[in-house]
């Protein structure tokens, strides 16, 4: 008898623990499911750099709400193909956007030469940086290859990157650069 | 005795001044985190699983695999000349013109040389498809040529950060701006490209045949830069978290990150650690390597965000170098030869059970820290299932000794584990702790089952045993009433406790079959595998009960059970077809119909003669 209920209580036991477990185990995947846990933004290093104008500034005192950093070249195709609709975005951004167009040429006077030829009548916001030795491009954002765009927001942190060019009219990033701006 | 003690002391300090001069601790390396097929391990499981791809064994040249895996990636150079193939085909060695050796170890220059002289023979027998490939020697250069090309790919993934440009002439070096006689990686020439690259237009407009010391320099770069462009295809040595893709489970290899644009301030910050690792790894300064390990540590960990287990990465690494499993086995050996004369020295027996009850310890934290690591029930392959059937034997075998103490349980506990564990290491391959298919580590149902219908298979294994013994015992000792009647008992719990396991472990998997695929039951060959199970043990003891079967025709019954077992264990998987498949082996196949038909020649010979003895006593 006393053996029966000693077996009894052993599956009782074990039926519970069952239970818990798969409690347990359900409530652990729907409190962190796998891609949220990842998903932190991390704040941009400071960077200071001179940009044509000839002034200094540094990436996280930017007078702009958001931040389109943005490493391109002047010999580079997709670079020149996508350049004029990202200013288009940001001179519709009406001042909530900056470009620092980060150019990863090896001189400066090429780089100086594709914005000429540009013609651009308005060009506030937008910081056009000669990344002398890659220190922004390669040594701080290990970025080799162009075109290659970073999403900064007003909290100074990286929300996302970019690789080649993403048709900066399509709805999706136009969604993404709105939200930039708004993020508080 | 002065002398010997002043000799020890010598002996002590100078081994220590090796240590510390020589040896960088290579712990710190072996715990940092890779991702490998499909999981993050720890380097040093990484290590291991190549070194025995390529050389058969974790230790090569008194090296430890991790020893070797940093030698590879620090300093690739000295590495490719270290024998770690293993060409153990004759033909194949004859074919290569390899010289003879007493381990077939041969270095990644030495087989690269041979398969260059015979580049004809190599590309033939390499351009051919594979399944059609049926010579021994044909296959093992084929996997020879996979695994250089492994090689070859793992040796280069820190290529880019690590120093191998040097510019001794202080002007040039200050016109590319980069330090004069210092090493620098190829990162840091990147950054110095358009320098490099305006330099080394006069080289290439001088049309003369003797360049100048300075035009040499800056051909040797481009010819380096060159040779590197192959590194990028770099990808085995995945230690990168991803910093930008938001679902985040595919880690990079340093090259990959960078060539898919995959680079973040924070990966600049990782790849500057793995750089000063390197750098240390080379100069030898264990200060530097500690603290670069413990900043590469930290960067990953704060990069993988929550995907990385600290204290499992350590776990396995503890697991990797205590080789439980094989000690168990050790224990289990020692504890069955020592019951052997456990009959003339009671001492013995007591040992015996202690050094049981050991190698079932070893082999139950093995387990354990194997859940702890995968972070899932412990069966879920082939292999698994073979250790923990091992466990549940050996863990009813303790119960049963605990009931009779007759040496009966550790005689048995101390064989099946100890051959479980042996056939276990047979199928220990790779990496043992591959994650399943999603289907399979997600169940509650299906893990339950699982353990449940192992524990079954255990259960009914012990009673197969038993069933042996009683029919062996009734053969030779027919007097031993009382020694027979226990053991019978000992069989009729082991069958019950069976039956139970596997009914419960069949229920539970029609459970989650009903919920997986939307059935309860499908006559799929492993479904029909465990049910024959429980009605082989139903009929047995229904028999038993009724007074159908006496204990003769039981024990014979139960030594049958071990075929049933087999059967479903390991023969339904050579079908190769159903959803528990585990594809066909043909190895498999010889010893299992080998060990039926021994089994059925055992049982049919002991019936024939229990049969006859009942007939003319």
């Amino acid at each position: 008898m006393k053996a029966k209920l000693l077996a009894l209580l052993a599956v009782i036991i074990i039926c519970m623990l069952a239970i818990a477990y798969d409690e347990w185990h359900q409530s652990g995947q729907s409190s962190a499911p796998p891609g949220e846990a990842t998903q932190h933004f991390e704040n941009a290093p400071d960077v200071a750099f001179t940009a044509q104008d000839g002034k200094s500034y540094d990436l996280k005192t930017l007078p702009e709400k958001g931040i389109v950093l943005h490493f391109w070249a002047s010999w580079c195709a997709p670079c020149a193909a996508e350049m004029p609709e990202l200013i288009k975005q940001i001179q519709a951004a009406r001042g909530k956007l900056a470009l620092v167009g980060v150019s990863i040429d090896e001189r400066p006077s090429a780089m100086r030469k594709f914005i000429a030829k540009l013609n651009l009548k308005n060009d506030a916001h937008i910081y056009w940086v000669w990344d002398q030795n890659k220190n922004i491009s390669l040594k701080t954002f290990n970025t080799i290859s162009v075109p290659e765009t970073i999403l900064i927001d007003r909290e100074r942190r990286m929300t996302a990157k970019t690789v080649g060019d993403p048709g900066w009219q399509a709805k999706a990033q136009k969604a993404q650069l709105q939200k930039l701006e708004e993020t508080n | 005795m002065k002398c010997l003690v002043a000799f020890l002391l010598t002996l002590f300090i100078w081994q220590s001044a090796w240590a510390e001069q020589n040896h960088l601790d290579t712990h710190i390396f072996a715990e940092l985190p890779v991702q490998h097929n499909g999981r993050i391990k720890p380097m040093d499981s990484f290590a291991r699983f190549y070194l025995r791809t390529f050389s058969g064994d974790a230790v090569v040249d008194g090296m430890t695999a991790d020893d070797w895996l940093a030698d590879l990636i620090f300093t690739p150079e000295r590495a490719y000349g270290r024998a770690v193939f293993d060409v153990n085909n004759p033909n194949l060695r004859l074919a290569l013109d390899l010289p003879e050796r007493a381990r077939h170890h041969y270095s990644f220059l030495e087989i690269a040389a041979a398969m260059e002289a015979h580049q004809e023979m190599v590309n033939s027998i390499l351009s051919a498809q594979e399944k059609n490939v049926t010579d021994p020697a044909q296959q093992q250069l084929i996997s020879l040529y996979a695994n250089m090309t492994a090689f070859l790919d793992i040796s280069r993934s820190l290529s880019l950060v690590l120093p191998v440009f040097r510019v001794e002439d202080a002007a040039l070096a200050r016109q590319i701006g980069v330090p004069a006689g210092q090493n620098f990686s190829y990162l840091e020439m990147m950054r110095r490209r358009a320098q490099y690259l305006s330099l080394a237009q006069s080289v290439l407009k001088y049309a003369g045949n003797h360049p100048d010391a300075r035009q040499v320099v800056l051909l040797q770069i481009g010819a380096q830069l060159e040779h590197m462009e192959a590194d990028k295809q770099s990808q085995i040595l995945r230690i990168v978290p991803p910093a930008w893709q938001p679902d985040g489970n595919s880690w990079l290899s340093p090259w990959a990150m960078l060539n898919t644009g995959q680079g973040a301030p924070q990966s600049a910050a990782l790849l500057q650690a793995w750089t000063r690792m390197a750098q240390a790894y080379q100069e030898n300064n264990a200060t530097e390597w500690k603290y670069a390990g413990e900043n590469i540590f930290q960067q990953t960990l704060s990069l993988a965000g929550g995907q990385i287990r600290p204290y499992a990465l350590s776990a396995e690494y503890m697991y990797n170098h205590a080789y439980l499993f094989a000690v168990s086995l050790a224990f289990y050996l020692a504890a069955f030869l020592l019951l052997l004369g456990a009959r003339r020295y009671r001492a013995f027996y007591y040992v015996s059970f202690a050094l049981l009850v050991c190698g079932f310890l070893s082999h139950f934290v093995g387990e354990a820290l194997r859940i702890y690591i995968m972070a899932r029930p412990p069966v879920g392959t082939l292999y698994e299932s073979i250790i923990f059937v091992g466990l549940i034997v050996v863990a009813g075998s303790l119960l049963l000794e605990m009931r009779s103490r007759r040496g009966l349980g550790l005689a048995i506990g101390a064989l099946s584990g100890f051959a479980l564990q042996a056939i276990g290491m047979g199928f220990a391959g790779g990496d043992t702790m591959e994650p399943l298919v999603a289907v399979l580590n997600t169940n509650f149902w299906l893990a339950t089952h699982v353990i449940a219908i192992t524990t079954g298979y255990g259960c009914c294994l012990l009673t197969g045993i038993l069933g042996h013994i009683y029919l062996l015992q009734k053969i030779l000792q027919p007097l031993h009433h009382e020694r027979l009647q226990i053991t019978s008992r000992l069989m009729l719990g082991a069958a019950l406790a069976a039956l139970f396991f596997a009914l419960t472990g069949t229920m539970l998997g029609g459970i989650w079959a009903d919920q997986s695929w939307g059935r309860f039951w499908g006559w799929d060959p492993k479904e029909n595998g465990a049910l024959l199970i429980v009605l082989w043990l139903l009929w047995m003891l229904h028999g038993r009960l009724s007074g159908m079967l006496r204990a003769n025709g039981f024990a014979m019954a139960a030594a049958a059970a071990v075929i049933v077992v087999a059967l479903s264990w390991f023969g339904v998987n050579l079908l190769n077809v159903g959803l528990h498949s585990y594809g066909f082996t043909s190895g498999i196949a010889i010893n299992l119909f080998a060990f039926i038909a021994l089994e059925m020649i055992f049982i049919t010979t002991c019936g024939v003669i229990l049969y006859r003895r009942s007939r003319h006593p």
